[in-house]
């Protein structure tokens, strides 16, 4: 789309302004009215940053989950106290105040630094799961798509299995029978998650199937494998990553779910959801203060990795109006 | 039209016995039916004895053969626990639960279709843009989270505040020990709230962009030309094909609901399907949980083919095609 239109600055801008291809124009001023126009050539790549920082609410969101996941990496530099403080020295049951943000629990263990450790876990976890079930979902889907037939029928029909089921009471079953550590709960999580990549990826495999450039790696002699991973997979990383940050919003939710439950992570580990379970008895108390802050904060992640991924939608996509 | 039904009902039945061959499975794979007299008994013929008499010594297949015949047939074993028939103890609870879901639904139905309407109505309206950020609050929403902080504000703080006796709604239960005014929409309030957050959410945002969807097609626009007023065309003729993919959407989300009422049950103490799972979990009702687990899919499925077959009614683009 390069636009050569002496004078004609506004409508030129105007067109950049759309920036739809992936050449836009932009106007040079030379001299007094007088106008060039110089064709700015501009990777896919700028114009998926030019269109993402332009989504105000996913920028913030972004920057929220980037000041969280730092407070969990330097939880010990952020937190004034101990994880596992000294409990003959510390005031139980403390309300909200300046030397305890988030007041302090039954055994005086302070909240924000209980907060700021179990954001390790919680948002580890996300992250985990998110990487695994996407690269696996990813790896199966595009198999799937690519080579059509019997592994393209295999999949759907598993996935359609693992529709019918009701997953939440499986991933009960399943964290009762193999227990509640990090790693466990990350592998159960993902082995329920990597299907919805898989369809969306074979989806997008199978219209990348009939493109131009795929045929013409065909005809110039490239493996299967060559393609699938050169020329096919880069070109359906926007609908990976937004499903890979909703997969984080996901595995998030449901951790918190399963050990608010006890099904989930475990004391003395620390995470969101366990946080809950041990405080639910504050419910209807005057110590209601101990459930305030852990949903909150998964509240808060949840939400804007969800703002993040509708980011991330629109900059890959803007044609798409979900 | 009958054929497309017969096809579709058709195509879930070895659906059914796939996940009928996995749930077994995978139940039998991760509890263990006599875990609790590995524990419980000194005799030590107590757990072969056991065995033999439930059938845990024949070959798996064996073993599924007779659970699936007897499945069919309703007789599903007792319960360890309670010696209870185990479909006695689901048929009952599944009616409990089965109060939350039409109520629920009832209420998440109206509220997202209204919301969808005028939203798509009032495009990035001011109250579009509220609505848009609710629904996101809503899907980010922990559900568990959000009924302590219901019983939080609704139950303790307003008794705190005006010093009643009573609490305006109850947390607890499905029946207060002695009669109380408007007892049944007391106890199903703050339940029936929790389960519509994340329905309302998904569904108003469903239905706001499939009524866009409607509102810019060529047949709207010809009844806006011939001059109905746009109440009418909006309601009318609008509003009447955007329901449709809602309707499918809908009568998926009933059938996951079936399994999915566990926390918000646990929470309230409600005695439906969702803490009889966690009570059978928890003790290695394995007799409880087997039925469980097939019976929701059982819903499962059988709200999937609902949404599937209402699409081809409502939508007969879809049945010829």
């Amino acid at each position: 789309m390069a636009i050569r239109d002496k004078g004609g600055a506004a409508e030129a801008k105007a067109a950049a302004a759309v920036g739809s291809g992936a050449l836009a124009s932009e106007a040079t001023h030379v001299g007094a009215g007088a106008t060039v126009l110089q064709p700015v050539a501009r990777s896919q790549w700028q114009l998926f940053r030019r269109r993402f920082f332009k989504h105000k609410v996913a920028v913030a969101a972004g920057v929220v989950l980037l000041l969280l996941y730092l407070s969990a990496i330097f939880a010990g530099q952020v937190t004034r106290y101990p994880l596992n403080p000294n409990i003959a020295q510390t005031q139980a049951q403390a309300g909200p105040s300046a030397s305890h943000w988030f007041g302090t629990d039954e055994l005086g263990r302070d909240q924000f630094t209980r907060i700021i450790y179990a954001g390790r876990i919680s948002l580890a976890i996300g992250l985990s799961v998110a990487v695994v079930s996407t690269a696996v979902g990813s790896l199966i889907g595009a198999a799937a798509g690519y080579f059509g037939r019997w592994a393209d029928q295999l999949l759907m029909r598993l996935t359609d299995l693992f529709l019918v089921v009701p997953a939440l009471a499986i991933l009960l079953i399943a964290q009762k029978k193999f227990g509640g550590s990090v790693p466990v709960i990350i592998i159960v999580l993902s082995l329920l998650f990597w299907q919805y990549i898989a369809r969306v990826v074979r989806g997008v495999f199978l219209s990348l199937k009939e493109k131009e450039f795929v045929e013409a790696a065909r005809a110039s002699g490239a493996s299967s494998w060559r393609i699938i991973f050169r020329h096919m997979l880069p070109n359906a990383i926007g609908p990976i990553a937004v499903n890979a940050t909703l997969a984080v919003a996901l595995a998030i939710l449901t951790e918190s779910t399963l050990s608010f439950l006890g099904f989930g992570v475990r004391p003395p580990t620390v995470s969101w959801g366990n946080m809950l379970q041990q405080s639910e008895g504050a419910v209807g108390t005057s110590n209601a203060y101990l459930i305030y802050f852990p949903g909150l904060f998964i509240l808060v992640t949840v939400m804007a990795v969800n703002f993040l991924g509708d980011g991330l939608r629109d900059a890959f996509d803007p044609q798409s109006k979900h | 039209m009958v054929t497309f039904v017969v096809r579709r009902v058709a195509y879930s039945i070895p659906v059914l016995l796939i996940a009928s061959v996995l749930v077994f499975g995978f139940v039998r794979a991760t509890t263990d039916p006599l875990a609790r007299l590995r524990q419980g008994s000194r005799d030590p013929q107590a757990v072969p004895r056991e065995r033999a008499r439930l059938g845990l010594d024949k070959p798996l297949p064996t073993q599924y053969w007779k659970w699936l015949s007897g499945f069919v047939r309703g007789s599903w074993g007792d319960s360890f626990i309670t010696r209870r028939s185990a479909a006695q103890e689901i048929r009952a609870k599944l009616w409990n639960t089965l109060q939350l879901i039409i109520w629920g639904i009832l209420l998440s139905a109206l509220v997202a279709i209204a919301v969808g309407v005028y939203s798509a109505s009032r495009q990035y309206s001011v109250l579009d843009y509220t609505f848009t950020g609710l629904s996101f609050l809503g899907l980010s929403m922990p559900v568990f989270w959000f009924a302590l902080m219901a019983i939080q504000f609704l139950v303790y703080e307003p008794r705190q505040i005006f010093h009643l006796d009573q609490p305006i709604l109850y947390s607890v239960g499905l029946h207060s020990a002695t009669p109380q005014p408007f007892d049944y929409v007391r106890h199903l309030a703050l339940p029936v709230l929790t389960l519509s957050v994340q329905l309302v959410a998904g569904w108003s945002r469903y239905q706001r962009s499939s009524m866009l969807d409607v509102m810019s097609s060529d047949y709207i626009r010809t009844a806006r030309a011939k001059g109905l007023p746009r109440r009418k065309v909006l309601l009318k003729h609008g509003l009447r094909n955007a329901l449709i993919p809602l309707t499918t959407v809908m009568a998926i989300d009933i059938g996951a609901l079936f399994g999915g009422l566990i926390i918000t049950e646990k929470i309230f103490a409600w005695p439906g399907m969702g803490k009889l799972f966690l009570d059978a979990l928890i003790d290695g009702d394995t007799n409880v949980l087997l039925p469980w687990v097939m019976v929701t899919a059982v819903f499962i499925i059988g709200f999937n083919l609902l949404a599937d077959i209402l699409y081809g009614v409502l939508d007969p683009r879809i049945r010829l095609s």
